[in-house]
């Protein structure tokens, strides 16, 4: 697992639902007890975390759907954040 | 109309975090001012401020709601908690959507908005935090109040400087007197001492370098503070079904405004309050026997308040105990009619007059009887609670000691 696969994994775990037990990669974000602020500002830890903008939302439906599709949606910002500079 | 009695009471301020406590130390002319304890901001000059001290939220909300709340909101939840342990209501059955929250500020979420703007425009954010705006709003605290004590009637933020809070609460006691609701939280709160607000508050050159002094010679203004108080207000009615016991009854409330200055006080303005109050408690100028006044320590608003007693009480300004709890507590500006009219509900119940704490002696402009600096111990029938807002607004609270 990356190092921002982990990190993300971390914030998601300390927002979600304590009954949701151990998460996993291919959990549907919105099965994770999350309401729509604890989204928001979870965005924003991680915009804050990796210095990124991730083109969201509230009012759309969340591209990434699962855990990993975030993760992989993240990612992608960060490659071309460091290859820009 | 029903009759309005106090049943609950609820206070966070810089000399007490409970009831009790606040008002064992006004009785014994404590003062809660110190100076500014604000991290690493920045310089400010300000000599004296009123903070509440080791105040922590983690003891009142769970850690993952903790950030949903500026420090205005949780001193607001807190002492409306405390107030709703007190009146043993429990807002149920319906009694919840027959319940009123009306939250006095000034201007809300300063903190969160502080420092949001520090964050931005001095350390280079390129984003705000996503609270930002819920926790800041104006009536974040009365949504907050709503939802931690499941009030589910008329819920509302009511804003007009340093006169928020007894606005609120004149508003709380006339849907309650109507029958509108038969409950009601009211109050105000205030948690606005940040580096940028001191420093505006610094340039009006009104704060007081040495003690709040409110009425007396060599007075040097005002000391901003910060707390909440909360009031729950019910009908006569049932706060007798429920057999609770009864604090105080709230019967008058005036309000209106000067229309002639940003920050000039105006006598005739405050005196028209007053008499409104009175004429709408139908109490006689003679059943008055305490005033807890605005009495700020600045030179214009005691000389302005002084005169405003003078042309409502005539002779008889001069047999009127008046005292200025600012003097220990400081201005809560937003919070501070909502702490001042607890401060008349406990002297109406314990039939003892707080004092104007650091009183050198008197001022040819100032010459009444303002308890100077020992509380005393005096039975009163009725009393007043006077808030004299910046930007001319006036609004005062009558009430009286509960008899049956």
């Amino acid at each position: 697992m990356s190092d921002v696969a982990k990190e993300i994994m971390k914030m998601i775990a300390e927002k979600m639902n304590k009954n949701h037990g151990v998460l996993k990669m291919s959990d549907p974000l919105d099965k994770l007890g999350l309401d729509s602020l604890q989204v928001v500002e979870l965005t924003y830890l991680i915009e804050e975390k990796f210095d990124v903008e991730v083109p969201f939302n509230a009012n759309s439906d969340i591209e990434a759907k699962t855990v990993a599709d975030l993760i992989q949606t993240v990612e992608q910002l960060v490659a071309t954040r460091v290859g820009s500079t | 109309m029903n009759r309005v009695v106090v049943t609950g009471l609820g206070v966070i301020s810089p000399v007490g975090q409970t009831v009790t406590d606040y008002w064992t130390a006004l009785i014994a002319g404590h003062s809660g001012l110190a100076p500014p304890m604000l991290g690493s901001t920045g310089k400010v000059n300000t000599k004296l401020v009123g903070q509440v001290k080791n105040f922590d939220p983690a003891a009142h909300f769970e850690p993952q709601r903790i950030g949903l709340l500026d420090r205005f909101s949780q001193f607001a939840v807190v002492a409306a908690r405390q107030a709703l342990v007190q009146s043993g209501i429990s807002l149920s059955g319906g009694l919840e959507e027959r319940t009123a929250a009306i939250i006095g500020t000034g201007s809300g979420g300063q903190t969160t908005l502080d420092d949001g703007f520090h964050r931005l425009y001095a350390e280079g954010a390129t984003r705000a935090h996503p609270l930002s705006i819920p926790r800041a709003m104006v009536s974040a605290a009365a949504s907050q109040v709503s939802m931690y004590c499941d009030i589910k009637g008329p819920t509302y933020a009511v804003s007009s400087a340093c006169a928020s809070a007894t606005h609120a609460i004149g508003q709380a006691f006339h849907l309650v007197r109507a029958g509108i609701v038969t409950c009601a939280l009211c109050g105000g709160t205030e948690a606005s001492i940040t580096f940028g607000a001191l420093k505006g508050w610094e340039a009006m050159r009104i704060m007081a370098p040495d003690a709040c002094r409110p009425f007396s010679r060599d007075r040097k203004g005002m000391v901003i503070a910060e707390g909440a108080a909360i009031l729950v207000l019910e009908t006569l009615d049932h706060a007798r079904k429920r057999g609770a016991e009864i604090l105080a009854e709230i019967v008058g409330f005036g309000m209106c405004a000067d229309a002639k200055d940003l920050t000039a006080p105006d006598p005739s303005g405050m005196a028209r309050a007053i008499i409104m109050a009175l004429a709408d408690a139908s109490l006689g100028l003679d059943t008055i026997g305490y005033v807890n006044a605005h009495g700020t320590g600045t030179v214009a608003n005691d000389e302005a308040e002084t005169k405003a007693l003078h042309l409502t009480f005539g002779d008889y300004a001069r047999r009127l105990a008046v005292s200025s709890t600012k003097s220990m507590v400081g201005h809560a500006l937003g919070a501070a009619g909502a702490l001042e009219l607890v401060a008349v509900v406990m002297a109406l119940r314990d039939s003892v007059i707080p004092p104007t704490i650091n009183f050198l002696g008197p001022d040819p402009a100032c010459d009444l009887d303002y308890v100077p600096n020992e509380a005393r111990h005096f039975s009163v029938d009725a009393a007043l609670s006077n808030s004299f807002a910046f930007g001319g607004l006036n609004a005062v609270i009558a009430a009286r000691k509960f008899l049956g």
